[in-house]
């Protein structure tokens, strides 16, 4: 069994050692208040009554704050700049656009369709024009072993 | 003592042994300059006919090809098959005169011409490729062409200065490859094996020019992309 008494224990709880028994019949200002026992370790400045001394911790604690906002702002432009890039470096809130600028070829795409069907016929027929010399090629210096020829 | 007993026993026993051998070789009879000449017609029959068959097989293959491109024009590729049915011919009969040739000096002649006389690897197979990609070059001046006059069709618009001059250009260079491709065809289809044999650098100069005039077309394209870009802005 476990020493910590549960909340079912019909045991009652027992006062803690050195807590003071107040009578409920007794008036309250009369009873002197009872204090714990005084620490064993005393502040000399405390007991003497004088300044308290400058303390080195809020220091620090001012250099981190500091440090931290730093770091934020470094976070901040580093994602603010990888925006920038990544729009093609234009920020919405600098310039008048706020969507991207589409490219040139992609407004001809819906601007000229005859001359795309056109361009890609070009383009088609001059990929054939060239896998055709490149086959030419590989005949031309294909013997097939016979060096008499 | 023993020693030189030993030695002259061991001496003995290994000529003893190579008796057999030496009755052999002598047994072997010796090839008369008839038999010899008969081997030799049948390796050279052998290795002609096999040569035969090597271009046959090619030969029919390219034929299967050119029959089934729907590429090429209807005249060229009437002519280009007409030349390479002719070579599966003549082959055809070259194998079966080998085969009946009883001479070696006749055998020699024969096999001798199925390269000089037909030039199947160096001279036909690329020449029906190059008259494809001779024909290719049509389709492509045609669709360059197709894409220039849309181009210049188009209404210019202000500060697009350069796009007459790149229209100019593309012009140039689309007249400049036909000037190459066109009569290409019908001079690549005219050479001959015997053509071939007095310069072999015959191919060669064609692929040349052929190379320009894929250049310039690659030039004229470059010219649209860039009325294009320069239209669309």
């Amino acid at each position: 069994m476990p020493d910590t008494p549960s909340e079912n224990s019909d045991t009652p709880a027992t006062q803690p050692e050195g807590t003071p028994q107040v009578d409920p019949s007794q008036p309250v200002a009369d009873t002197p208040p009872s204090l714990s026992p005084p620490s064993a370790t005393v502040e000399p400045f405390q007991s003497a009554g004088g300044p308290p001394p400058p303390v080195e911790a809020p220091k620090k604690r001012g250099g981190n704050v500091v440090f931290l906002v730093l770091l934020l702002l470094i976070i901040a432009a580093a994602t603010g700049g990888y925006y920038y890039w990544s729009q093609g470096g234009s920020l919405p809130f600098l310039g008048a656009k706020s969507t991207p600028t589409p490219s040139p070829q992609a407004s001809n795409t819906s601007a000229n369709p005859d001359l795309d069907t056109a361009m890609q016929a070009a383009d088609e027929s001059l990929g054939d024009v060239d896998s055709n010399l490149a086959n030419a090629d590989t005949v031309l210096g294909d013997k097939q072993g016979d060096l008499s020829e | 003592m023993n020693k030189r007993i030993l030695v002259r026993a061991a001496t003995a026993a290994v000529l003893f042994a190579a008796l057999p051998l030496s009755a052999v070789a002598v047994s072997t009879p010796t090839p008369t300059p008839s038999a010899a000449q008969a081997q030799r017609l049948t390796n050279l029959k052998s290795k002609g006919t096999a040569e035969i068959d090597r271009r046959l097989a090619n030969l029919n293959s390219a034929l299967g090809k050119l029959n089934a491109s729907t590429k090429l024009t209807a005249a060229n590729k009437a002519t280009l098959a007409k030349q390479i049915q002719d070579e599966i011919a003549g082959l055809t009969a070259l194998k079966a005169k080998l085969a009946a040739d009883t001479e070696l000096a006749t055998a020699r002649t024969d096999v001798a011409s199925i390269v000089s006389d037909y030039r199947v690897y160096a001279l036909m197979l690329p020449k029906a490729r190059l008259v494809s990609s001779a024909d290719r070059f049509a389709v492509a001046e045609d669709k360059l062409q197709t894409l220039h006059d849309k181009l210049a069709a188009k209404p210019l618009k202000d500060g697009a200065n350069d796009v007459a001059e790149k229209l100019a250009d593309m012009q140039a260079k689309i007249t400049a490859a036909k000037t190459i491709s066109d009569p290409l065809t019908a001079q690549l289809l005219a050479i001959q094996p015997t053509d071939y044999n007095a310069n072999h650098a015959t191919l060669v100069q064609y692929r040349a020019s052929l190379k320009t005039a894929q250049d310039d077309l690659k030039a004229a394209r470059d010219d649209a992309k860039s009325v294009i870009a320069t239209l669309g802005r």
